[in-house]
């Protein structure tokens, strides 16, 4: 809020230096945002805490200054008004609305409209607000110094002469004083209604009973709404004005007598206003004070200082809080305007800002240092990350939300069946959470393959999200792996090759491997993106975590991606709580020579002879390993290494194992080449 | 071959062709395998070249007697491979005799030739001539086309020139004079010797090295073997009429296997010596070496015209010359000119291995783990996808509260199901699922309904965190992150609490960090303030500890709040927040 510091001055004297003004202002929790200077005049832009109603009148600053600098605050002068009742002849309401109006107070005055004086023009330009006569001039002025909202109804134009409080009809229209914006109110819109409709909202007066240079009686009124009302009403209707922020705030109905009184006071004194009726004040429920039990012990409990209780008391008192000591706890008795303060918490606040928070000493947590406690996901993601890094990918994180057309493209089948759609977002076409990493991993490619870098190597941890019936909305963890373009191993001097199927399958294998679980690799088509014939299943004991394959021709084609691009998606969900061996990528070397050779068989049309491999290598434990190093045609060249920690093995160790596997290849119908 | 620079023999066979007999002198003898290499000081030998056989014939010495096998040009000097019986000394006066049956047939083949030639360019004068071979299986190849009709045309026109006995001479002139008046100009002709021309009379001259006949009726009848068009080519044979009165001109066995023999090893000695001092790319010698040029493999393709009983001998031969320089090729190890281009250039750059990176988001998140984690924090995960209770309800935003409004929320069904607008719902269930005490960092995506530019995006990232025990205070807020930002930043960077509010905490605390840019003083970019607002913080407001069941007079606790995206972009030199997350974010290799 902007704060002329002259108008400022008017109620409090001022430290001498700018610069201690704003920085203790800043400290306590109105930090200055700006700085300028309006005609000669300095204005602070403070960036006013929301809960402060109060600190939306310059008053309510000053009264702030007061305390903290230790000097009195002189409250503007008002009028004497007559006693207030509950009813008058100026105000009607309807059944029920004390819900959502908790104070309307009102006086008719006869006015002499006009020019307003300087002094006036002058402030109202220091804070921001154009002067328009001295009638509206003072409601506004008066606003900015209180805090609350006037208004001032031009009363020969109110049909009736009472002002109605109700909720607003459907479909009924507000011609407001901006010109040319006629509202069209809904059941939920509080109104001031006269016999032929609605005059004036909580956020902006009509234009028919707006004061002219015509005027000679007005009402001039303040009231506080309920602030949640006031807010939706503003947002519905997109208006937003200064009387409308404020009455979006908790502001204190038992200020309003001595608001109107003030205006009063002004209007008598610049628009030679005369008092024409008694107070008319709707005050259904009167507020009582707030008393809060307060331990001063809280205070070093919560903030790890002990101050003085008599210090602390000076604090409250000069707050203008009322605190009685009592045996353990105090009872304060909350100013009015204090509406933020409801428990001993916000007490403890206003004592430690008031010390000052850059007296509170900095020291480190103690005590008894907690569990580790870090979610099983999160330690695997970060092995997941760390070992795909290794192997040479780059992390990528994009979008969860995507376009709606993706999930079409990218899934036919019912993985995708039920993605999650949004109801409010910017662009209705960007509005599905992903059931897949996959289309955004193609689309980043393809990116990337636009800035021509040849090597395509990603990977993304990220949730995907789907939803059914059972339950609801489902989040998972998941891992997405996107390969594409050429392999190199260095910058210059390269030798250069396409990435392929068996990059991707080993990519994939390789991570679980390193994570120490045990999958198996089906050839089952069960990803709707990838390949039905280059795709693998990966099963965990049976259940289904994942796929890795090609990308779907089509979807490159629809994507407009030309080069083959290679994919895997495993959910982590899954693997998070599996129990995990420790990966072993090492062996002790043997201390007796190995005997390695090498068999070729020739297979017979079934594509499975990866099982070989890991079946042979079960037969014995003298088969220290058993590798595939060349596949051509329908020959698969193995490399078998034997050996034995014992002892060195001779020919006659080896040949029944030799047997047996030369046995076993024909279980995958596969024969020694002769 | 001391003499290859030194000396040039006297070409006599260019001025006078029919000279059968000479005085010389004897420049050097040579060993040469089973033959003798000898060079005179001018010769009547014709060395093979442009076409025509080499001369045989004898060179008689005072002490010896050479029979001449086969004669070569090297550099300038002809060569006489020889057989030699007794002693042919440098200096010694030798007396020369051709073969003047083989040298006169031979002669008549090569200006049929020419004739032919001339023939030729009367039936089809666009033909550019390619080469010839005067050989035993004579022929000229041109680029271009004759049609085969025309075969008749010039063998008639061939004959005609034979009838009309015309008088061939032979001249040298200069390269000038040559391109100004030859009918055509070879390649690769030098430019700075004599060059001599052969003219018969009514044509124009023509370049020629060979011997020719003084007149066109001495060759005799001219017959057209073939035309053959091949690729844009055409080979023109010919033939000559044996002469009754000689020996038959075309031999079946024009080449005897001896010589051939002698031939072959000296090419193989020679072709040893030039592999062993050659500079060039092993490439390129290997093209001298075996190369189609090469004298290896110009003798190669002579093995078609051995005698069919020679041909197993000379085969093995050819082969074990063939398999001796291939050898020689083999061992060749560059010379001082290739040792120096294996001195590496240490200044080219190194092989940085290919390396795989992780997200700037990511690095930024472990870097912040870390030091939290040393301080007692472990990582904590919740849903993105919140129920209202613990988006807003359980931290203290109820229904209507006004900093909703701040927060546009991301509907799945309203108004119950929506995406987490901020990190605070996870401390709603770690407040609900973990007994304190505990201490929680928790980075995460969050959502909001912005329309995204260059500063907000509908996700980023907030890094929360939480601290909860019976015991823990605002000093112990202040210590912790005063300790995260001097970890952080950097040690210079300084901290400033303030009194702030957030519904989530009671007493509320803003962070502000000094500005790296001005030192506090103020600029452009803190605005002016001297501080850069970081976090948002303060001790876990009492109505959340109630939410969760925690009874507030008995847990204390401190929690904070930042947006991660904007310290990610300045540490990465990043402008946009969309770059992050679209792909547009290219990995250096």
């Amino acid at each position: 809020m902007n704060v002329p510091l002259e108008w400022l001055s008017q109620y409090v004297t001022l430290p001498e230096s700018e610069k201690e003004l704003t920085d203790k202002l800043t400290m306590v929790g109105h930090m200055l945002d700006k700085r300028k200077e309006v005609n000669g005049d300095i204005v602070i832009d403070l960036e006013l805490r929301g809960n402060r109603a109060d600190m939306f009148g310059i008053v309510g600053v000053a009264r702030e200054v007061s305390a903290l600098f230790k000097t009195p605050l002189q409250k503007p002068s008002i009028a004497t008004l007559d006693s207030t009742g509950h009813t008058s002849s100026l105000l009607a309401h309807e059944k029920n609305i004390d819900s959502v109006i908790q104070r309307y107070i009102a006086i008719k005055l006869s006015v002499r409209v006009g020019p307003s004086p300087e002094w006036l023009t002058k402030r109202l330009m220091a804070y921001g607000i154009e002067p328009i006569n001295n009638v509206v001039d003072i409601t506004n002025y008066v606003m900015v110094e209180t805090s609350h909202p006037m208004h001032a109804f031009d009363f020969d134009q109110i049909q009736g002469g009472v002002l109605h409080l109700r909720k607003a009809k459907a479909h009924e229209t507000l011609e407001t004083i901006q010109q040319g914006t006629t509202l069209t109110l809904t059941p939920e819109d509080i109104v001031i209604a006269d016999t032929k409709g609605a005059q004036c909202t909580t956020s902006i007066g009509g234009a028919k009973t707006k004061v002219t240079d015509q005027t000679t009686t007005i009402i001039l009124e303040t009231a506080v709404y309920d602030a949640a009302t006031c807010r939706r009403s503003a947002r519905r209707h997109k208006i937003f004005t200064e009387s409308g922020n404020r009455h979006e705030k908790h502001q204190d109905p038992e200020e309003l007598s001595w608001v109107l009184a003030r205006a009063v006071k002004l209007l008598e004194e610049v628009a030679d206003a005369k008092i024409v009726s008694s107070v008319s004040d709707f005050y259904p429920n009167p507020v009582t004070p707030t008393i809060v039990s307060f331990s001063p012990h809280a205070v070093k409990r919560l903030v790890g200082i002990t101050i003085p209780n008599a210090e602390m008391m000076d604090i409250l008192k000069q707050l203008e809080f009322d605190p009685t000591s009592g045996k353990d706890k105090w009872s304060i008795v909350v100013p009015s305007f204090r509406t933020d303060i409801e428990q001993e918490a916000d007490i403890v606040e206003e004592i430690a800002r008031v010390y000052g928070y850059e007296n509170i000493p900095t020291k480190t947590l103690s005590g008894v240092l907690p569990k580790p406690a870090t979610a099983p996901i999160v330690l695997l993601s970060e092995t997941v990350r760390d070992e795909l890094v290794k192997m040479q990918l780059n992390e990528v994180i994009t979008a969860s939300i995507i376009e709606n057309n993706l999930v079409n493209i990218f899934g036919q089948t019912s993985a995708f069946a039920n993605p999650i759609q949004l109801v409010n977002v910017p662009d209705p076409e960007i509005a599905t959470l992903r059931p897949s990493l996959l289309p955004n991993l193609a689309l980043y490619a393809k990116r990337n393959l636009g800035f021509r870098q040849s090597r395509i190597a990603l990977f993304e941890v990220g949730k995907t999200y789907t939803t059914n019936k059972k339950i609801k909305y489902k989040e998972q963890d998941s891992l997405g792996i996107l390969l594409g373009g050429t392999i190199s191993t260095t910058r210059w001097n390269k030798t250069d090759r396409d990435v392929d199927f068996f990059d991707a399958k080993g990519v994939t294998e390789g991570v679980l491997t390193q994570l120490g679980i045990v999958v198996q690799l089906k050839p089952i088509s069960t990803h709707p993106s990838l390949s039905e014939e280059e795709q693998l299943s990966i099963y965990l004991n049976d259940m289904l975590i994942g796929a890795v394959g090609k990308i779907h021709d089509t979807i490159l084609e629809s994507i407009g991606v030309t080069k083959t691009l290679y994919a895997a998606e495993v959910s982590l969900e899954a693997l998070a709580h599996t129990p995990r061996n420790t990966a072993q990528p090492y062996i002790v070397a043997p201390q007796y020579p190995p005997i390695i050779e090498d068999m070729t068989f020739v297979v017979q049309g079934a594509k499975s002879f990866g099982g070989y491999i890991d079946e042979g290598k079960k037969i014995s434990s003298l088969i220290q390993s058993l590798a595939l190093i060349g596949a051509y045609e329908n020959k698969r060249t193995v490399r078998v290494t034997y050996a034995d920690e014992q002892k060195t093995l001779t020919g006659s160790d080896i040949k029944p194992l030799r047997e047996q596997l030369i046995q076993l290849a024909e279980k995958f119908d596969a024969t020694l080449q002769q | 071959m001391k003499l290859d620079s030194e000396y040039m023999t006297e070409l006599l066979y260019l001025t006078d062709s029919y000279k059968k007999t000479l005085t010389a002198r004897v420049v050097s003898v040579e060993k040469n395998g089973k033959l003798w290499n000898i060079v005179l000081n001018k010769t009547i030998f014709y060395p093979q070249g442009g076409g025509q056989p080499s001369d045989t014939g004898t060179i008689k010495g005072k002490h010896g007697s050479a029979t001449v096998k086969h004669v070569r040009m090297q550099a300038d000097n002809v060569i006489h491979e020889s057989t030699l019986e007794g002693t042919l000394n440098e200096g010694d006066p030798v007396e020369c005799a051709i073969d003047w049956e083989r040298r006169f047939a031979n002669m008549r083949v090569h200006s049929a030739g020419h004739i032919v030639h001339e023939a030729v360019m009367l039936v089809a004068p666009d033909l550019k001539p390619i080469k010839g071979d005067h050989g035993s299986h004579p022929f000229i190849e041109y680029e271009g086309f004759i049609p085969l009709d025309k075969k008749n045309e010039i063998e008639n026109k061939s004959n005609a020139i034979v009838g009309q006995n015309k008088k061939q001479s032979t001249e040298f002139v200069t390269y000038e004079e040559l391109v100004k008046r030859a009918s055509y100009i070879p390649e690769h002709l030098p430019k700075n010797k004599p060059l001599r021309i052969a003219t018969i009379t009514g044509f124009d001259p023509i370049p020629d090295g060979g011997t020719q006949l003084a007149t066109t009726g001495e060759v005799g009848e001219i017959t057209i073997t073939k035309i053959d068009n091949s690729e844009g080519h055409v080979t023109v044979g010919y033939s000559v009429a044996t002469q009754t009165k000689n020996e038959p001109v075309l031999e079946n066995n024009a080449i005897d296997a001896t010589q051939f023999i002698g031939q072959l090893l000296q090419a193989q000695q020679d072709t040893i010596a030039l592999i062993a001092s050659a500079q060039a790319p092993i490439e390129l010698v290997k093209l001298d070496a075996l190369g189609p040029k090469s004298d290896f493999g110009q003798l190669s393709k002579q093995m078609k015209d051995i005698a069919r009983e020679d041909k197993q001998r000379v085969g093995i031969v050819l082969n074990q010359v063939k398999l001796a320089i291939e050898d020689a090729l083999a061992k060749h190890t560059p010379q001082t000119k290739n040792a120096a281009s294996q001195i590496i250039d240490v200044t080219l750059p190194g092989h940085i291995p290919v390396m795989g990176h992780l997200h700037p988001t990511t690095i930024v998140i472990r870097e912040m783990n870390q030091i939290f984690a040393s301080m007692g924090f472990s990582i904590g995960d919740g849903p993105e996808i919140e129920t209202d209770e613990y988006n807003y309800n359980r931290v203290n935003l109820p229904m209507d509260h006004p900093a909703r409004d701040l927060q546009d929320s991301i509907y799945i069904e309203e108004p119950n199901w929506l995406l987490r607008t901020h990190t605070s719902s996870v401390e709603s269930h770690l407040l609900e699922d973990v007994p304190p005490p505990f201490r929680f960092v928790i980075p995460g995506k969050v959502y909001r309904f912005e329309n995204a530019n260059a500063t907000n995006n509908i996700m980023f990232y907030q890094y929360e965190g939480m601290a909860v025990g019976t015991d823990i205070t605002l000093s112990d807020l202040k210590g912790t992150l005063d300790v995260f930002v001097r970890k952080f930043f950097g040690e210079t960077r300084e901290t400033r609490f303030r009194c702030k509010y957030y519904p989530q905490v009671e007493p509320g605390v803003g962070v502000d960090i000094s500005c790296a840019f001005c030192n506090k003083k103020g600029c452009a970019i803190c605005k002016g303030r001297g501080w850069i607002e970081m976090l948002g913080a303060g001790m876990v407001h009492p109505n959340m500890f109630r939410k969760a069941g925690l009874d507030p007079d008995t847990y204390t606790g401190f929690a904070w709040g930042m947006g991660l995206d904007r310290i990610v972009m300045q540490r990465y030199g990043i402008t946009d927040i969309r770059s992050l997350y679209n792909g547009d974010i290219a990995y250096k290799e």
